[in-house]
């Protein structure tokens, strides 16, 4: 065996059976926890649903207490000799157990908002989707071919890295209040922070890609006859396409933290709405199931893009096929 | 005897003279006039004074201890470097930049790995006007003389070293240049590979109209692929000799045992390696052994 193969060898691959196993476990081993936390009385259960308030006046049936004020109750009605309360160990409010969010989840396209004008989950998280696409796109489109410039001239680098630089770390949010000055209240001044979110990154990102293409490739084009714009068009563009692409993953995973920013400035609205009205009516299953639908909006995004990425830039694979 | 040994590689037989004189009368296709480079005033010029010509379909390398500025040189002649001060002409015009008469072939594969192997060697074609069709058509030729047929349509990722570099040659000639500055393009290869390509780009260059200017560090590679070699010494780069290699050709790998072969040999060893008259430093043996029994 050695220390070459196994499942703990240094920077060695894992076989394809082994790979998916520990990829159902990556999953599983959160979920199994959180229902060994949820369905195991002994374990944590801090508090007590009473299932009979006896004599204490306070208690309702349904009543979530504090396991010690209950143990404090109960003893002093033993003492007066009256009757105790009854009831079990409880997780609080805000942890659900994964059955109740499983129905959650279910019930959240099937029962309609709680009040007239409110929108649906589905309805909120198409409004998020919408507007991470508009900030992202819009930030994109100017953010990928400055970057590119700079990435490629030392006269754009020059002239706008440096101010890119200073702004990427004035925060997104601050810029709230004056979005919606400018842009009013509706969806301008969340597009706007994605935007600004995004795009001071996105440029320096893309410029810093850009300079890691081998300059051998541009000599060896400049050699062959090509001219500056021949070179942007055939060599730079083509060359850095595959890593742009694994830039852009990563930055619009970052456009969705900027979501939940955007999203309170003005009129509250979006998933980030759906999941603040669902926490104020104390509706934690609603809230856990709009979490793990972005998170799965989030990763199925993802490999569906690593997929297509591997589809186009096919000329990467290192593999001898005949 | 160390009179006769120096002065060997300098007899030519009559057939070797011959061929010189006769390529001497040939125009001149790059003439480099007092080159001087310098890339940071502080360690000094990288390149001093440096002259010298090669004529058509002549192959010349240049050869010298490590930096010596024989990158630098090929660079600049390639224009991919901004010249000092001197000059440096191909086919009567002073160059100023990259050319399309000037084809290179660098050390590192720079193959474009988005393109397959034909459309490799289109690209400069493409440049240089030709539709898609035409350059199909010539690039083709150039796969086929490459003898990668097979590849053609594969991507440089499923090429081995020996492959891209064929293809890195064909996609510099395909345009037709004057010149093929080549710079260590075999020095990633294995020893195998290796001499397969020598003799490969041997039998391209005798049949096209080129002039070759090779940089190497390898001895044999160099006596073996040129007419002439021009020694380099460092710090600052100058020119330390010119040597008419007195081998003739056809070359073949018998000719590495020949007394003109060994002879230059031996007088580049000597000017890329003098003997200094520093004592050699001594290497202290360190004794890794406990016990007494020594191993050397």
């Amino acid at each position: 065996m050695g220390g070459n193969s196994g499942l703990f060898a240094i920077r060695k691959p894992i076989s394809k059976k082994q790979k998916r196993i520990l990829v159902i476990l990556s999953f599983a081993i959160p979920i199994l926890l959180w229902c060994a936390v949820s369905y195991l009385t002994f374990l944590w259960h801090p508090v007590v649903k009473i299932t009979s308030s006896g004599d204490v006046s306070y208690f309702k049936k349904e009543m979530l207490v504090k396991k010690e004020i209950f143990k404090l109750e109960n003893k002093k009605m033993k003492t007066k000799g009256l009757k105790s309360a009854l009831g079990l160990p409880y997780n609080p409010v805000y942890l659900p157990a994964p059955h109740k969010v499983a129905v959650s989840f279910y019930e959240s396209f099937t029962t309609p908002p709680r009040r007239k004008g409110e929108s649906w989950l589905h309805e909120s998280l198409g409004h998020s989707i919408k507007i991470i696409f508009w900030g992202f796109i819009l930030s994109s489109i100017i953010g990928v071919p400055l970057g590119i410039l700079c990435g490629t001239f030392g006269f754009f680098r020059n002239l706008i890295e440096p101010f890119v630089d200073y702004f990427r770390y004035l925060p997104a949010p601050v810029f709230g209040a004056l979005a919606v000055a400018i842009l009013g209240i509706n969806d301008g001044p969340k597009i706007a922070i994605i935007f600004i979110g995004t795009f001071f990154q996105q440029v320096l990102v893309i410029a810093n890609t850009t300079r890691k293409l081998e300059i051998s490739l541009i000599e060896a084009a400049q050699t062959l006859g090509a001219s500056k714009l021949a070179i942007l068009r055939t060599i730079v563009i083509p060359g850095i396409l595959p890593d742009i692409y694994k830039d852009m993953r990563i930055l619009l995973g970052w456009a969705w933290t900027y979501l939940v920013v955007a999203e309170v400035i003005g009129t509250s609205t979006g998933i980030t709405w759906f999941i603040n009205q669902q926490a104020k009516y104390r509706n934690f299953e609603q809230v856990f199931a709009a979490i793990l639908i972005i998170g799965i909006i989030g990763l199925l995004t993802d490999q569906v893009l690593a997929y297509l990425g591997k589809k186009m830039f096919y000329w990467q694979r290192h593999d001898l096929e005949n | 005897m160390d009179e006769l040994n120096l002065t060997g590689y300098k007899k030519q037989s009559q057939k070797v003279k011959e061929r010189f004189d006769r390529l001497k009368q040939r125009e001149v296709v790059l003439k480099v006039e007092n080159l001087c480079k310098t890339f940071d005033d502080k360690k000094g010029p990288i390149l001093k004074d440096v002259s010298l010509k090669t004529y058509r379909r002549e192959f010349t390398s240049i050869i010298g201890p490590s930096g010596c500025g024989k990158s630098t040189l090929i660079r600049l002649i390639a224009g991919l470097e901004d010249i000092g001060s001197g000059k440096i002409i191909v086919n009567d015009e002073e160059i100023d930049g990259p050319g399309i008469e000037r084809g290179m072939v660098f050390q590192g594969y720079t193959l474009f790995p988005w393109l397959t192997v034909v459309e490799n060697i289109m690209y400069g074609l493409r440049r240089k006007g030709e539709s898609k069709t035409e350059a199909r058509d010539n690039a083709l030729t150039w796969v086929k003389i490459v003898g990668l047929q097979k590849y053609e349509d594969a991507y440089p990722s499923q090429l081995s070293g020996g492959m891209k570099q064929r293809v890195a040659i064909a996609r510099s000639l395909a345009t037709h240049p004057k010149m093929l500055l080549m710079d260590e393009p075999f020095g990633a290869l294995d020893a195998q590979t290796r001499s397969t390509m020598q003799s490969y780009l041997l039998q391209i260059w005798k049949n096209i109209n080129i002039s070759v200017v090779f940089i190497t560090h390898d001895l044999e590679e160099a006596i073996y692929l040129s007419d002439r070699i021009i020694v380099l010494k460092a710090n600052p780069g100058e020119i330390a000799e010119i040597i008419e290699v007195p081998v003739s050709r056809p070359r073949t790998p018998e000719q590495f045992f020949t007394p003109e072969f060994l002879e230059t040999k031996k007088r580049l060893e000597e000017l890329i390696h003098p003997k200094s008259n520093e004592p050699e430093e001594k290497i202290k043996i360190v004794k890794l052994t406990q016990a007494g029994d020594d191993v050397f």
